[in-house]
Formats: structure tokens, sequence, C-alpha cells
């Protein structure tokens, strides 16, 4: 399950943020998303929030929740984890 | 991008029109902590989560707009001259002319919608309502729009066939503005807390509306300097070391001499922002007290700029300056101002304004 959801994410990152030169092998789970590592800026995270919302049927309240859960893979799978509806 | 202005400009009226009424109910409203945020569904009639919006009337498409009528009542006041001929010239500003009107024909179809859905067909629109000629510029630029109005009109009076200018300002919220704030999540549940160091924020939006008649003539309360500025840094963020902000405040320094001034700031109540703000506006004006009001009013968009001007002619005819409203301590920083106070042993006013894009705007409101 933790291995699907993190493929999953990671396909979901390459997708949405259209990373030409980046593939789902090259993104580790604890690679920084935003600024250093994969250099997200605000609008990529945004578009990735409004993704993993849809897609996983969660809500992301706050710009300060998004920023924690987007910190990496990792975090985005223990926020989907932590709020998916039973 | 720096626009400074050598001449004083008087301001001969100004008025606005928030949630609480004009510039008098507004201000003694906020003289008395109250708060005209509501928890109120994110995209109106359409429902969504509740976020705090402050309205002066149900924000629902209608044909007319449903802001007409307020425009009416804010420009009730308007003093009788030839506007819109190159003697008086207008300047209309706004962040979002016309968006309400473009997104309720987007859900229905109905080609009344199209009569007033962009900037120059909003103006037009405005202009023959209100039987106001054709000398009119319009400028929009994010939050700092009226601002940037503002500092436009001033340099109009540096010609000489100019007599006064009209900067009028109005945002009026739709869904998609509202819809917009929240899906970058700096809209939320939450109320805005400006300043106060916190661990999660939200900002508030609001209805809001304003004109300022400008003259070469000193007023007794004049604008003796204004400025822009970009950081040329992000879209949407500011340039974390704090030099959008301590520029700013450094180009307008000069101005200052022996002027005691208390501050009016952006104050939106996003984290980050309000964090950069207070404590470099501390360091720069060396802990001149400092307020925002939008924890209360919301933030009036491209408008904030001229309403809170408006409020702040208020706080000087009444010696007292409405404190921040929503906010505790903790704040960043010790120059913000959470309770009303006296401003007799004042004598100007900064306010300043940021936007979206890395613009900053501020000016300096000198008063005896």
């Amino acid at each position: 399950m933790c291995d699907n959801l993190s493929s999953q994410l990671k396909q979901i990152i390459v997708e949405t943020l259209n990373m030409e030169e980046i593939s789902v092998e090259d993104i580790q789970d604890d690679t920084p998303l935003i600024d250093s590592g994969l250099g997200m800026d605000s609008i990529d995270a945004l578009e990735l929030v409004v993704r993993v919302e849809k897609e996983f049927n969660v809500k992301i309240k706050s710009s300060e929740e998004a920023k924690l859960a987007l910190s990496s893979v990792r975090s985005l799978m223990d926020f989907i984890n932590k709020h998916t509806p039973d | 991008m720096t626009a400074i202005n050598p001449l004083t400009v008087g301001i001969k009226v100004c008025k606005c029109l928030t949630a609480f009424g004009d510039e008098k109910e507004t201000y003694h409203n906020l003289i008395d902590q109250n708060c005209a945020l509501k928890a109120q569904a994110v995209f109106g009639e359409n429902g969504g989560d509740n976020v705090p919006l402050s309205l002066c009337n149900e924000m629902r498409a209608t044909y007319p707009p449903r802001w007409i009528s307020l425009l009416h009542k804010l420009l009730s006041d308007l003093p009788d001259k030839p506007w819109g001929t190159p003697a008086y010239p207008i300047i209309i500003s706004s962040s979002n002319f016309g968006v309400d009107q473009l997104f309720a024909y987007s859900k229905n179809n109905n080609s009344n919608y199209l009569k007033n859905s962009t900037p120059y067909k909003n103006v037009e629109w405005v202009s023959n309502e209100f039987k106001l000629g054709s000398a009119c510029t319009i400028i929009s630029h994010a939050c700092v729009s009226s601002n940037i109005a503002l500092i436009y009109g001033s340099k109009l009076l540096q010609r000489s066939h100019v007599e006064e200018v009209l900067v009028l300002s109005y945002d009026f919220l739709s869904p998609f503005v509202t819809g917009g704030f929240y899906s970058l999540k700096i809209l939320n549940g939450d109320f805005p807390k400006p300043y106060s160091d916190c661990e999660t924020g939200s900002i508030a939006l609001g209805d809001g509306a304003a004109f300022a008649v400008l003259s070469r003539k000193k007023c007794d309360v004049n604008i003796d300097a204004q400025m822009s500025y970009n950081e040329c840094f992000h879209m949407t963020r500011n340039n974390p070391d704090g030099s959008g902000f301590r520029n700013i405040g450094n180009l307008i320094l000069p101005f200052l001499k022996d002027k005691k001034v208390w501050i009016n700031g952006h104050g939106t109540g996003t984290l980050e922002a309000g964090k950069l703000e207070s404590t470099l506006f501390n360091e720069v004006f060396s802990g001149a007290p400092l307020v925002s009001w939008k924890g209360s009013l919301g933030h009036t968009l491209g408008s904030c700029g001229l309403v809170e001007l408006a409020i702040a002619i208020e706080s000087i005819k009444n010696n007292q300056t409405p404190g921040t409203i929503g906010s505790q301590r903790p704040c960043f920083s010790d120059n913000v101002a959470l309770s009303s106070f006296k401003n007799n042993s004042y004598n100007g006013v900064v306010l300043a304004s940021n936007a979206f894009g890395g613009a900053h705007a501020i000016m300096l409101i000198s008063y005896d």
C-alpha cells in the first residue's frame, strides 16, 4: 500500500508539473519538493494541491498545512494516510 | 520601478464605503474594535466552505451588478465638477473590473453580463451611469491599484491645465475572486490576525470602494510623497530576506525629515508577509506604531490603499487611530499597536500596500 501510494504520488508529481527531465525513479521519498530538491514554486504547489485533493478526497486547509504536507513525498503520504476518509 | 512625486498634493475630499458603511461609520466601528467579517460561503449562493468575508450586500450575480447601487451611495458625496474633462480628469482603478460579470456569464450564458465584463466596458458603463466625461484613465495593478492611481493622479496635477483629479477605486467580491484566494489556501476557515505570531494564518476579503479629489492647492491633509517599487522576485511570494519591505520603507524615509509618523501597514494576516512587514518597518521607521485594519474589514484588494487612506483621514480628524483588529500578542515585533491611540502628537502617516507580483506602494500623509 505504502509503495503503491508512493509511486502513485510520484507519478502525479511528474504529470502535474510536466517534468520532462525527471522520471518517477528519480524522486526519492525524502526528496524536498519545494525550492531545493524538485524546485517547485508556489504555482506548482497549487496545482499539486488541487490534484491531490481531487485524487485522494482530502482537504488541505491552509497554506501552512500545504507547506508541511508538500515537504516531501513521505510527508504527503503521511498527510493522505492521516486524512483519507475511512 | 520607482515613481517619486515631488509635488505636495492636497486631498480635498476622500470618502470610502465598506461593509460598515461610509468612512465615518467605518472609523467608529474600528475604534470600537468591531469586526465586519463574517464566516460565509466562499462561493456565495453556490455554497462551499465558510471563510471570513465582509460584504456590503449579498454576493450574488445580478444584472445590473450588485455594486452599482453601492457606487451611487459612495458618489452621492462627489463634489460637483466637470469630471472627465481635461481640466478635471478621472482615474479609475480596481483589481478585478468586471470579472464578476464575466464569471456570471460563464455560469448562465446571459449576454447582459457581457455589457460590462472587461475593464474598458466596465469603466465606460460606470462613466455613462454617473455622466462622467471621457478624460478617464484605467489603472489595474493587483492590490496596489489605487495606490498607483493616486501616484498617476498626482503626476497629472503637474500639468498646468489640470485643476483637480478624481481618483475612484472599487473592488466588490465575486466567487471568482474569493475562490481564487481560497484555492491558494491563504483564504481559509481562520480569521485573520494581522502581525500575530501564530501557527496558522488566513487573510479575509472585503468589499470596498473609495474616491479622493486631489488638488494642487494645499489642504488640511496632504500627500507629501508617494513611491512604488517592485521586488522582481516571484509571482506570489515576497523575497524572504525582507528586502522588498526594507527598500520601499527606505525610499520614503528621506521625506519624513522631522515628522513623527504612525503607520498603516498592508497587514492582511498572511504569516510570512506580516512578519516581514512588521519587523522590517520596525527597523526602518524606528519603532513607529504600526496598525492594520484588515482583521476587521478584510482585504479590499485593489481599493485598499484608497479605502484605508479615507479611514486614516478620519483618524486624523478625530485625533485617535484605531488599533490593529483581530490580533493578540505575541506579535512579530513590538511596534504593532493593538489598541487605539491618541495621534495628536503625530504629524504624519505612512500608508503601505503590497501586492502579488512583488509590487509595493507607499505614501506619506502630512497634517498639522
